[in-house]
């Protein structure tokens, strides 16, 4: 019995001899096939899997090429298959659905050019929206290469009763690395540091990433070469650190040779050994690369800073870490968070000095850092729509060829419907075809994207501070989008000319042509070559206000003097512990470099502006307001030395700035922005006012007196108004991790000279950064530059699509009236009139697009505005309006010129002869 | 190959290869799909390698041109899943005794070129 049941073969070859082969050849041989097949199939599995894979790809091969050649075999002999419904339940269906399809690709076939062009500008939409799908998919939900199970990855921050995004510290590390049941839980830097590598012959610039020793059991990663940390590597000092390279890193400076890693390398001047190699595309779970990683305890060992329990939770602090979990399996976040937040609770009943305010977060993994993610979602959704108006101006592009192409084909579609063809069955076929172009073009758009996803990493902004590691993955997700996409909008643009194929009566349509007939479908092309106008033309004020954008930022109030200002970041808790001697060390350098030739001024800061860094020192209220009431809304802060405001050219408008008397035992002070001071005071006096400020660490209510108000300046984004601002005294407030302006005399480079003055004062301090204030602002505007570029593509080639929609529009419509400009010409109308008459056509509907375009941009103008992309310039900016209004008038009159100087140009005499 | 090889072109000598052997198969015994494909490759050295579908597709033609026919069922036969067998028809001899004597004439143009050449090309 059992020999006479199929094999799953065997039942698999059927499906493929039902899709591939007539009905006719089916019947002859098809069980004798099925047999046959199944022998072989039995036989070729003896030899193993590559026999059967062979033996499947040759006969999927000659099932498509013999069963194709059988059909035309057949229907050459036969009759032409009968195209009205037929019967017989979902096979029935199937296989009539299957004849449309290849109908479908016959018909494109039969017309190459209208092909072409539509399936290119098709991809070219689709590929825009697939691209950005990819992106958005790349940067939300995808955990980069190498990380293995990113959605069960979770990050974890040190937070203020619940909110914040801050280092974890080294001990609440430890507590919950021991204790959860609930996560793997490892460490890493979010931040790559800058480390100078020495493989003997050149010394190089490297960017390392200090992690804990789990660090890559935890995200999943796998070594190519040797192997990852121990635990004790994390924890005692070693003569002889090791570290860990990535692998591009491995290629690209150890040229890739496994003996590499015997041989021994100064980081920093500290002799490591290299024990192992990532594997190749794995830089980290985020989207800053690394090229070394390094155990978290033995950063201090490569600065040259002796590791001591003391030293060691300073310097995870200084080192930016913060928590990546692994939850366990069938755990929730929410799970992960209740047990992560009870042993925290624990940790601050064992230890007093911890405050009660101490808590910590579990946020879900991902590549951005949970704060930054709702500004990229933000400027996502602004480039979804600049794409998805692209992918409107092709569609509409594409349906009105389709439109065009439907009336040739009324004859056809007349027949059919005379013979009793359903208009369901008409539809459905032209539904196809339209379906078969946006499939075809989807795939062309599929293929760009996956060949743009590879080019990106070079795309990438050299002048980035850090390196960026983003490639992008075309994933199964972006797959179904760009498929849903390609769906939805080829079922919407094959609905119309489908409507209008079938909506005419039959009489006319046999006629051959008729004087009404035409009328709706040509408005309906109108109308859609008034979109695509309106569309391009919205897109292109968009890139234009941008544009502005990037010009006006340039000249942008800021509020800070960024020319001739260098910016040099230090840490002093490296060499000095203790806050007192750190404060005093940070007046030695200060005196130390103001007295550098050519230096104006040097000021002293907390956070460095137009980054996207804040800092807070906790809530504040009026000394007016009821202890306990509602504390001023999100209030900025900076601690500051007495030069800060001179060093970066904010003038101090009202009182005084700080100076070399506020001291720690003297009242506590502050500096207070113009903002600040009028959203709290209104217009009255501010100096002398004063401020209850609870401190965010020890939890404790102090007073401050307002002895100064500075100008306002942007500290976070270019793109964002003054916010409240709060100074301190860096006296009275001391800190390690701070950064130096050095104002000089315009052209005089200081980076060299600062270097030495501080080698002079502490040769053990290594500069962290030295950089020019410019520079580090500049990457606060690389959003716009994207968004500019962009928009300017969409806008670009939605004008172009536009152009040439308005030209097949207009040249339909003179061919469709070359028997009444005949008439006209050869009763004595002249050329001019002609010309004038089609011109004035292309006008009108040029005229419509560009009043909907104004509306539409006016719109999109106030979405850029709201996402923040927008920087001193109004979303309805009259120069950029009418300039693009101009170039649209430019563009309508070169697509309706050729097709106007046909329709003059007609031969009365010919063209009525040829109707 | 343009589907309308598959007929008259075929069956005139010199045949194709596949078509040779086939009915060279066939002229010795009647023989069901999967046993003529088999038979191919031995006869063929394994030089030639016919799968389902570009068997079942010279058949067809085969068939249609008049050289094969299918053969009576012998159902009392050991296997039941053997399914249809074929034969060689009267035509189909013909077809392969010509390609016979041509292949003869081509035999002896090969030897009249002398012992010299022969081993060259052996």
């Amino acid at each position: 019995m059992t020999g006479q049941r199929r094999t799953l073969a065997q039942h698999a070859y059927r499906l493929v001899l039902r899709a591939a082969y007539p009905e006719w050849f089916r019947a002859r041989f098809g069980a004798a096939m099925c047999e046959t097949f199944g022998h072989e199939h039995g036989a070729a599995r003896a030899q193993g899997t590559l026999a059967v894979a062979t033996l499947w790809l040759a006969t999927l091969a000659q099932a498509a090429w013999f069963g194709t050649a059988a059909r035309v075999a057949g229907a050459a002999a036969t009759v032409v298959p009968d195209r009205t419904p037929s019967r017989g339940g979902p096979s029935a269906w199937v296989r009539d659905a299957w004849g449309d399809g290849r109908y479908a690709v016959r018909m494109l076939r039969r017309s190459p050019v209208f092909a072409v062009t539509a399936i290119a500008s098709l991809a070219i939409g689709l590929g825009a929206f697939s691209m950005i799908v990819a992106v958005a998919d790349a940067l939300f939900l995808q955990a980069g290469p190498g990380v293995r199970h990113g959605h069960r990855l979770v990050d974890i921050a040190r937070s203020t009763n619940g909110v914040g995004d801050s280092p974890l510290s080294y001990t609440m590390f430890e507590a919950v690395r021991r204790q959860s049941r609930t996560a793997a839980v490892a460490a890493a830097n979010r931040g790559a540091v800058p480390l100078s590598f020495d493989a003997g012959h050149d010394v190089a610039r490297v960017y390392g990433r200090p992690v804990s020793a789990n660090y890559f059991d935890v995200v999943g990663a796998r070594p190519a070469l040797g192997r990852f940390f121990r635990g004790e590597e994390d924890v005692a000092l070693s003569p002889r650190p090791v570290v860990v390279v990535s692998h591009a890193f491995w290629r690209r400076s150890l040229r890739g040779e496994a003996r590499a890693l015997d041989r021994p390398y100064r980081l920093n001047g500290t002799l490591v050994d290299i024990v192992g190699v990532a594997e190749a595309g794995f830089e980290g779970t985020t989207l800053l690369g690394t090229d070394v990683w390094v155990p978290m305890a033995l950063t201090g060992v490569l600065r040259g800073v002796p590791l001591t329990a003391a030293t060691l939770d300073e310097q995870w602090g200084w080192h930016d870490a913060r928590g990546i979990g692994r939850l366990a399996d069938g755990v929730s976040r929410e799970a992960a968070q209740a047990e992560l937040s009870a042993i925290v609770a624990t940790l601050r009943t064992a230890d007093p000095s911890i405050p009660a305010s101490r808590t910590i977060t579990v946020d879900a993994g991902g590549r951005l850092p949970p704060r930054a993610r709702p500004l990229f979602a933000r400027f996502v959704a602004l480039i979804t729509v600049l794409a998805g108006g692209l992918l409107a101006v092709a569609c509409t592009n594409v349906a009105g060829m389709l439109l065009a192409r439907a009336s040739t084909r009324r004859h056809e579609i007349a027949m059919r419907l005379s013979l009793g063809a359903s208009r369901w069955r008409l539809v459905r076929q032209l539904l196809l075809e339209t379906l078969t172009l946006f499939a075809l073009a989807g795939l062309v758009a599929v293929a760009v994207v996956w060949w743009l996803t590879g080019m990106l990493p070079r795309l990438m902004p050299s002048n980035l501070p850090i390196p960026m590691t983003f490639d992008v993955i075309v994933s199964y997700r972006t797959l179904l989008v760009a498929a849903g996409v390609v769906t939805a909008s080829g079922i919407l643009c094959g609905l119309a000319p489908a409507r209008y194929a079938l909506a005419a009566d039959l009489v006319p349509m046999f006629a051959g042509r008729s004087a009404t007939e035409g009328r709706p479908r040509l408005r309906l092309r109108h109308a859609m070559v008034v979109a695509q106008v309106a569309l391009s033309l919205a897109m292109a004020i968009t890139a234009g206000l941008l544009v502005r954008t990037l010009h006006a930022a340039a000249h942008v109030d800021l509020g800070f003097r960024l020319e001739d200002v260098t910016l040099v970041s230090l840490d002093t808790s490296m060499v000095e512990p203790t806050a007192a001697a750190s404060s005093s060390l940070i007046g030695r350098l200060e005196e130390q470099l103001r007295a550098i030739g050519g230096v104006r001024a040097v000021g002293v800061g907390r956070t460095v502006p137009l980054r996207g860094d804040s800092s807070s020192l906790g809530p504040v209220r009026t000394a007016s307001a009821q202890a306990g009431a509602p504390a001023v809304a999100s209030v900025d802060w900076d601690v500051v030395s007495p030069g800060f405001f001179e060093s970066v050219g904010l003038p101090v408008l009202v009182g005084r700035g700080f100076t070399g008397s506020d001291r720690q035992g003297q009242p506590a002070v502050a500096v207070v922005n113009e903002t600040f001071a009028r959203r709290v005071w209104g217009e009255g006096q501010a100096v002398g006012r004063q401020l209850w400020h609870t401190d965010v660490e020890t939890n404790a209510e102090q007073v401050l007196t307002v002895v100064g108000v500075v100008h306002d300046a942007r500290y976070r984004y270019v793109s964002e108004p003054a916010r409240p601002m709060v100074y301190r005294p860096l006296a009275q407030v001391p800190q390690s991790r701070v950064h130096f302006y050095l104002w000089s005399t315009p052209g005089r480079q200081v980076a060299a000279d600062a270097r030495q003055a501080i080698a002079r004062v502490e040769p053990r301090l290594p500069v962290v950064r030295i950089e020019s204030f410019e520079d580090a602002a500049l990457v606060s505007l690389l959003p716009q530059r994207f968004a500019a570029w962009a928009a300017g593509a969409v806008g670009g080639i939605g004008a172009l699509l536009a152009a040439l929609g308005l030209y097949g529009v207009i040249a339909f419509v003179v061919a469709q009236r070359t028997r009444e400009i005949a008439v006209r010409i050869a009763l004595g109308a002249s050329r001019r009139r002609v010309r004038a008459m089609v011109l004035r056509q292309a006008a009108r509907i040029g005229a419509a697009g560009t009043a909907g375009g104004l509306v539409l941009a006016w719109g999109l103008g106030r979405l850029v505005q709201q996402v923040g992309l927008l920087i001193g310039v109004s979303p309805a900016d009259p120069l950029t309006f009418a300039a693009l209004v101009a170039a649209t008038a430019v563009v309508v009159a070169l697509a309706s010129d050729v097709p106007a100087r046909r329709a003059a140009g007609t031969d009365p005499a010919a063209a009525l002869r040829a109707q | 190959m343009s589907d309308s090889d598959m007929s008259s072109q075929d069956t005139r000598a010199p045949l194709s290869p596949a078509v040779f052997h086939l009915l060279l198969a066939l002229a010795q015994q009647n023989l069901h799909g999967y046993a003529l494909m088999q038979a191919v490759g031995e006869q063929s050295g394994g030089r030639l390698r016919l799968r389902t579908g570009s068997l079942y597709r010279h058949l067809a033609a085969l068939i249609d041109e008049g050289l094969i026919a299918e053969a009576p069922r012998r159902r009392k036969v050991e296997d039941p899943r053997r399914g249809t067998d074929y034969r060689l028809t009267a035509s189909g001899r013909r077809v392969l005794d010509e390609e016979r004597c041509y292949l003869a004439e081509v035999l002896t143009a090969l030897e009249s070129l002398g012992p010299g050449l022969r081993k060259d090309l052996a």
